[in-house]
Formats: C-alpha cells, sequence, structure tokens
C-alpha cells in the first residue's frame, strides 16, 4: 500500500504512518494481518491480508469420501466445530435427499445452540479482554468449560467433535446428559447477567462502543455481512428462522435485532442471542422424541449427480457449503464453504476507516471472526 | 565524626531503597495473586510456599535474558530512557514521610523522623519528578525507532498534558486548607478528630480532591482503565515493546515503585498519613502501611474490572470534567479557608 503525504497547510508536511497489525499482535485472533494506514492514531484506511491458516481444506474435500470429510469441517470454525459439522451433514442429506429421524434433528438442535453459546463465551471473552477488560474472559471461559464437559461426555472430544454422521448422530446422547444440559441452562442464565453487569452498563463500555463503526442496514446487506454483524443493524436475517432446518421449526424463539449498528448493538445482539439459545435449549431438551438417530443411510455413499447449496446459521453468520456430486465417485466433484467470518471479515475496512487504532481492536472483537474458517 | 543521628539517617535512606524494591517485588506478587482471585484462578504456587518467591523468580529471569536493542534505535536515549523512569520513581519518593518521629529504641535521644529528606516544599518536589517520569516513557517510545512504541510515547505525552493540571489544582487545595507546602506539616494537621469520632483528614474536606488525585494518580501511574502508554490489546506493549530485559524490569519496577508512591503521597495528603486511632504516633507507621495497601489495593482492583478508555476519550474527560471540577474545587476551597479559618 503506498502512503500519501498528508497536507497540514503550509508549515508541516507529514507522512501517513503505516502499520503492520498482525500476523504477530495480540488482538488479531488468530493469525490475521491487517496493514494500517495512520494519519496520527486515525485510521486513513486498511487492507486485510489473509491466508496465514490456510490448509486447502475445500481441495483436500475432493479427495476423501463423504463420511471422512465431517472431520474436516471439524477445523474450519474450530470454537463451534458442531455447527460446522451438523451443516455438512444436512447438505449432504439434502443431496441424498435423504430423511434425518426427529430425535437426530433434536439433538442436533441442542448440540447447535450449546455451540453458539460456547462461540459468543469466547467471543465476549475477546472481545472484552480486547477493550481492555480482562477479567470478562476467565469468566466466560469457565461456562465455556461447563459446555464442552457436556459435550466431551456426549462424544468424547473437547474440541474438534467429529459429532456428527450423515443420515444422523454417531451414538446416542448418554443417560442423565439432557438433566444436565438443563442444568447448565439454569446456571448459564444467572451467568449472563454476570457478563452484562460488568459490561452492558459500563461507562468506560459504552464510550468505547457506543458509534463505533456503524452501518446501516442496507450497507451490510450491500457487503455481504451476516448473523449478529448483520442483526446489529437491524436486518432480521436469520437462516434458523427463514430458511429453518434441524428442528428450529418446532421450537419457539425470537431473532434479536439492534437499531444503530454500532459495535454495542452487535454486543448487545450477541448478549441477547445467549438468552435466546438457552430458550432454544429448555425446548428441544424437554421435547425431545424417541425413537431411532440414523436414518435410512446407504453403505455406499454415492449421491447421484448434481449440486445443492446448504446454509445454517453458525455462532458467526450463514455458513454455507455447496457441494457438487459428478454421480460417479465416493468423494464430492467440488466442495466449497461459505464461511460467516470470511465475509463478515471484508466489512471490516469499510467499519475501520475514520476510527483511532484502538477503535480496529474492538471492531476487530465486534466482528468477531475465526481465522480457521476465513482461510480454511 | 559520625553521630548515631548521621549513621540513622544513612541507614533510613538504605532502608527506604530497599523498601521500595521489595515493595515493587511484593506488588507484583499482590497483583498476581488478587487479579487471580477476582478471575477465580489460584494464581502463582510453585515457587516458594504459596508462590511467594515468583517475584524473585521472575527478577531472575529477566536478568539472565538476553538485552536487545533494534538496530536503528538511538543507542544512547534507549539506554538512558528505562534509567529516566527508575530514578524519578525512586526519587520522589524521598520527601515522602511515613511516620512520626522515632527514637528507635532510645538510641537516638533526639529523635528521628521516618522520612529521608524533609524539605518544606516536598509537594512540588512530588509533582515536579512525576512531571519527569514521563520523559523516560516518552523516550522510550521514540527512540526505539518502532512504531508502536512511538504511538505508546505520543498517548503518553497526550496523556501527561490532560491529566497533570488538575492533578496539580487537587493537591492545591490541599495546600490551601494544610497551609503548607510541606508534606510532614500537612500531615501533623490531620491528628485528632472533629466531634471525637470523625478523623481529621483531609479526605473529609476534600472529597473532591482526593477523587481527582487518584483519578490523575492512575493516568500519573499508566495502570488500567487509563494504561494507553502501554495498551497491551493495541499497541503490542507500547512504549517498551523493544526493551527486554533488565531496561525493561526498569520500566516495570518504575511501574510499581509509582504506583507506591502515588499512594503514599495520596496517604499524607488526604488520610491523615501516619495518624489513626488505637496506635500511638511512634508506631504510627503501622497505619500509615495500611492505607497505602488499601489504596494498591483499590489500584489492583480497578486494573482487572474495568475495560480500558482510550487516549481521546482521556484527554476530553480530563479538560472538560476534572479541570473545571478541579477549579471549582479549589475555589470553594479558597473561599471556605478565607471564611472558616485554616
Amino acid at each position: 500500500m503506498e502512503t500519501q503525504t498528508v497536507h497540514h497547510g503550509a508549515m508541516f508536511d507529514t507522512n501517513e504512518l503505516v502499520i503492520n497489525m498482525g500476523p504477530q499482535h495480540p488482538s488479531t485472533h488468530g493469525v490475521l494481518r491487517v496493514v494500517l494506514r495512520l494519519d496520527g492514531e486515525k485510521v486513513v484506511d486498511c487492507d486485510v491480508v489473509i491466508g496465514y491458516l490456510h490448509r486447502g481444506i475445500e481441495k483436500l474435500s475432493e479427495n476423501r469420501n463423504w463420511t471422512q470429510i465431517v472431520l474436516l469441517t471439524d477445523r474450519m470454525d474450530y470454537v463451534a466445530a458442531a455447527t460446522s459439522n451438523v451443516g455438512y451433514c444436512e447438505t449432504v442429506e439434502k443431496l441424498l435427499q435423504l430423511e434425518v429421524p426427529r430425535r437426530a434433528r433434536y439433538v442436533r438442535t441442542i448440540l447447535c445452540e450449546l455451540q453458539r453459546i460456547a462461540s459468543h463465551c469466547l467471543w465476549v471473552g475477546t472481545h472484552a479482554m480486547d477493550i481492555g477488560a480482562m477479567t470478562v474472559f476467565l469468566y466466560a471461559f469457565r461456562e465455556r468449560e461447563l459446555i464442552l464437559d457436556l459435550f466431551e461426555e456426549f462424544c468424547g472430544a473437547r474440541l474438534t467433535y467429529n459429532s456428527m454422521r450423515i443420515g444422523g448422530l454417531p451414538l446416542d446422547v448418554p443417560p442423565g446428559w439432557a438433566k444436565k444440559v438443563l442444568e447448565f441452562c439454569t446456571i448459564m442464565e444467572a451467568k449472563v447477567g454476570e457478563y452484562e453487569e460488568l459490561l452492558t452498563h459500563n461507562r468506560i463500555w459504552l464510550e468505547r462502543t457506543k458509534g463505533i463503526g456503524i452501518i446501516s442496514g442496507p450497507e451490510a446487506t450491500g457487503l455481504g455481512l451476516c448473523g449478529p454483524a448483520l442483526r446489529g443493524s437491524g436486518v432480521a436475517r436469520d437462516v434458523r428462522k427463514d430458511e429453518p432446518y434441524a428442528a428450529y421449526d418446532e421450537v419457539q424463539f425470537d431473532v434479536v435485532i439492534g437499531t444503530n449498528g454500532d459495535t454495542y448493538d452487535r454486543y448487545l445482539v450477541r448478549m441477547e442471542e445467549f438468552r435466546q439459545s438457552l430458550r432454544i435449549i429448555r425446548q428441544a431438551t424437554e421435547g425431545i422424541p424417541e425413537g431411532p438417530i440414523v436414518g435410512k443411510v446407504p453403505r455406499l455413499i454415492k449421491p447421484a449427480a448434481g449440486e445443492t447449496y446448504h446454509a445454517i446459521e453458525s455462532p458467526k453468520g450463514e455458513l454455507g457449503y455447496f457441494i457438487v456430486s459428478d454421480g460417479k465417485s465416493t468423494n464430492p466433484y467440488r466442495f466449497r464453504v461459505r464461511p460467516p467470518s470470511f465475509c463478515n471479515l471484508q466489512g471490516l475496512r469499510r467499519l475501520v476507516r475514520g476510527h483511532l487504532v484502538a477503535d480496529v481492536v474492538a471492531l476487530i472483537g465486534s466482528i468477531d471472526i475465526v481465522l480457521g474458517e476465513v482461510d480454511r | 565524626m559520625p553521630t548515631p543521628l548521621f549513621i540513622a539517617q544513612i541507614g533510613l535512606t538504605l532502608f527506604v531503597f530497599v523498601m521500595l524494591l521489595s515493595s515493587a517485588a511484593g506488588m507484583v506478587y499482590v497483583e498476581r495473586k488478587v487479579a487471580a482471585l477476582l478471575q477465580q484462578r489460584i494464581g502463582p504456587y510453585l515457587v516458594g510456599p504459596k508462590g511467594l518467591l515468583q517475584p524473585l523468580a521472575d527478577i531472575i529471569k529477566l536478568m539472565f535474558k538476553e538485552e536487545l536493542r533494534p538496530s536503528a534505535a538511538d543507542a544512547f536515549l534507549f539506554a538512558l530512557a528505562p534509567i529516566i523512569s527508575a530514578t524519578c520513581a525512586f526519587a520522589a519518593f524521598a520527601v515522602v514521610p511515613f511516620g512520626g518521629d522515632t527514637t528507635l529504641l532510645g538510641l537516638i535521644p533526639g529523635g528521628l523522623r521516618l522520612q529521608v529528606a524533609d524539605v518544606n516544599v516536598a509537594i512540588l518536589v512530588v509533582f515536579a519528578i512525576a512531571s519527569m517520569s514521563v520523559y523516560g516513557i516518552v523516550l522510550a517510545g521514540w527512540s526505539s525507532n518502532s512504531k508502536y512504541s512511538l504511538l505508546g510515547g505520543l498517548r503518553s505525552s497526550a496523556q501527561m498534558i490532560s491529566y497533570e493540571l488538575s492533578y496539580g489544582l487537587a493537591l492545591a487545595g490541599v495546600l490551601l486548607v494544610g497551609n503548607s507546602l510541606s508534606l510532614t506539616d500537612i500531615v501533623n494537621r490531620q491528628a485528632g478528630t472533629w466531634l471525637g469520632f470523625i478523623p481529621h483528614w483531609f479526605v473529609v474536606v476534600q472529597p473532591i480532591g482526593f477523587l481527582i488525585y487518584m483519578t490523575a494518580g492512575i493516568a500519573e501511574t499508566n495502570r488500567a482503565p487509563f494504561d494507553f502508554p502501554e495498551a497491551e490489546q493495541e499497541l503490542v506493549a507500547g512504549y517498551h515493546t523493544e526493551y527486554s530485559s533488565m531496561s525493561f524490569a526498569m520500566f516495570f519496577l518504575a511501574e510499581y515503585v509509582n504506583m507506591v508512591t502515588v499512594s503514599a503521597v495520596a496517604t499524607d495528603l488526604f488520610l491523615g498519613g501516619w495518624h489513626g486511632p488505637f496506635l500511638s504516633e511512634s508506631i504510627g507507621w503501622i497505619w500509615f502501611l495500611l492505607k497505602v495497601a488499601a489504596i494498591l489495593f483499590f489500584y489492583v482492583w480497578m486494573r482487572w474490572t474495568l475495560p480500558r478508555y482510550r487516549y481521546d476519550q482521556l484527554m476530553r474527560f480530563g479538560w472538560k470534567i476534572l479541570l473545571p471540577l478541579a477549579v471549582v474545587n479549589l475555589l470553594v476551597t479558597a473561599a471556605g479557608v478565607l471564611y472558616f479559618g485554616s
């Protein structure tokens, strides 16, 4: 990026300062590099450089059979691995036109929402830490730990779960698990209030987040933002409501939207989503039906030639899979992911312009990216 | 022939120096333990009983680290900056009294004041040295020839001009009430009580001054929520990004010693110094330590609870809220002193 001379009058000509923020920087949430052009501390422009965590997951998938790919999807959004699993499995099920048993769909809903809470916990912790509130981070991780325990009990893993199979679940939920989930809901309800007590009405927090990175609804839609980053601008777009998957059409919940589209509203949206997720988990856990956990899956998964796109609402936004099958081989012909973090990240340049260096970290936190998903 | 008083004075000077050093080490430990307590962790526990030797381990680790200097750095200023910071931090404490007269078990007939130097303009000395310590940070930021360091140094100077004025005005209020520039005189004026139970502390007559002093004190010591020059999440480590080994340790030390100094001055000015109920003046330093510890705990508590301000917001806060408030406080105090007498 070229620097320009800024004319401040006849006496002084000053140069813009170019700063490489990342890939080694405490608050770029992984390996993101943002090249900032600064006038003093004001950001004139920025360039987002990605690719430091590229592992070629899309290409790899074209050489794996359909079941093996589930494991690769874990590695994309590694703080919400189960959501990626569900998204992928549902896409293949759509391609195969496979019926998934109701019990499996309910468990998927519970897992997805638990995962949303875990992901938002990580987000609220790191976002608050970027703005300097250290303690929220450990509080949020304490609750995330409870969710990881629930996942460990369900599938044995704590980060990359490989928790889904095409057509249903790999195994049924262990006995007593549902009760533990409900107990967790009670604990979490109180803890969300604790986070909010530390932040929501904190004067410093308000000053640091209100009016920072304002983006209007139409502009956010135009940039392709999704998830809470879009809903914070007042656009009520939520795949769970608009194109229900799993058991979302059988549970009651509200789509939370903001009004101003600033960092504070995106924060409020996610905080309220904690509560909505708990609401969904409670309904799904109480209404979990009896029955099989896997549908009629052919022994050899080999979808007929064709293509399909299916999206789900991951904690970060619309996570879509586009899969092409040539009908001949046992692996996809083309595997493409629409990762919400990637789409949200391209809004960063628009958001940070004119703000200060201190706000850049707040804004990176506010769009909630996971670099594993951006680079794949 | 050195008199016992002279030897005691030398001893006291050494004692204060060593105590400041170990109070900084102690503060590191306390900070980590209190942070752990607030965050529901355990904190250091491996090195020594309950992790008490952790600061020592940290120091040893820092001593054995390689001393690095960026090739583009200004070598002289780069080496000078941490020295300025550390020197200023220690120097300011020289005029701070921390206890009443003591005869040291009858060894010194005339009595020894627990203070390195009784300067009759002590407040001005503290204020002057505190302002100088900013040079350490600004020079460190500039001489490193690194972008993050530069931003940290610039923030520090911007921050200084926005809190120093209100800091000074808050002190002026106490000067009017105490009618002296000597910290010892000011402390001695705070002895006794009103109505038998309200301690004669200046915080009672100068509550706004105390709040302004404490707020500016946080900015002065670069502690969260005003730790902009080293804002980790924004500037990596700010002005000391390029420092390593002992030169980094000196900045670290300076920060903690500054905290102790600011707390000690606050105790002398507003909280009655070594005066307190139950204890006689000869062991009044126990009260002094307790009060300083309370303020230090408050600092640590703030740091681990609050988010960080933005430096332009601190400037706005300093100029638009703190300064007018300090001016009003000073005027009201002056009027009060004129009307009631001091």
